[in-house]
């Protein structure tokens, strides 16, 4: 068991509740090809 | 009442299951002390008998520190007594969270960021292989460090 010292004099309990989830939400990954094809510059005319 | 996690930092055994058929070994994190295994993408959540949420009248929560020092002598402790390849990292922890003058007991965690010791890695596991199958089971930044660990 590693050391932690002693509890804080001043705020030893404290409740934290963050506003940004601090475990990962799933990765999405595009299973399918994009269905438009991207398209092409058009050449500019000369 | 805090709106954000707070930052500590701890040591980890890296768990090695090494699946049949000759596929390369996956890694994952375990506690140190406890047979405790950390899942990935779930928050880990102290266990105790007697206390949903840590107590300053017991010995349970999830542990930190609050420095890399801290944590590198954690893990020094720990090869001392048994060893085993290592990870050390930052962690996030959140709902009840019992503040001490070098670290913390809190109800719920999630590594923030990972240090794999190479020193201390067996010869079987490839380095690189270890950070990216980290890296993408949890999701957080994972580097190799290669500190002095005394024997």
């Amino acid at each position: 068991m590693t050391e932690i010292g002693t509890p804080d004099p001043v705020d030893p309990e404290i409740d934290v509740t963050p506003h940004v989830d601090p475990v990962p939400g799933p990765i999405e990954v595009p299973h399918t090809a994009p269905a438009e094809p991207v398209r092409q510059p058009e050449k500019i005319p000369a | 009442m805090t709106s954000n996690a707070i930052r500590g930092w701890r040591a980890w055994r890296l768990g090695v299951f090494e699946p049949s058929g000759g596929d390369a070994p996956e890694v994952f994190l375990r506690s140190c002390v406890h047979d405790a295994y950390w899942t990935p993408r779930e928050a880990v959540s102290s266990r105790c008998v007697e206390h949903v949420r840590p107590s300053l009248l017991c010995g349970c929560g999830i542990y930190a520190v609050k420095t890399r020092a801290a944590a590198l002598e954690w893990a020094q402790t720990t090869a001392r007594a048994m060893p085993m390849p290592l990870v050390i990292g930052e962690v996030n922890l959140w709902g009840r969270v019992l503040q001490f003058s070098s670290g913390y007991r809190a109800q719920h965690a999630y590594p923030y960021s990972l240090e794999v010791l190479d020193d201390v890695l067996p010869r079987e596991l490839d380095p690189k292989l270890v950070v990216r199958q980290l890296r993408d089971a949890y999701v957080v930044d994972v580097t190799r460090v290669r500190p002095r660990l005394a024997a």
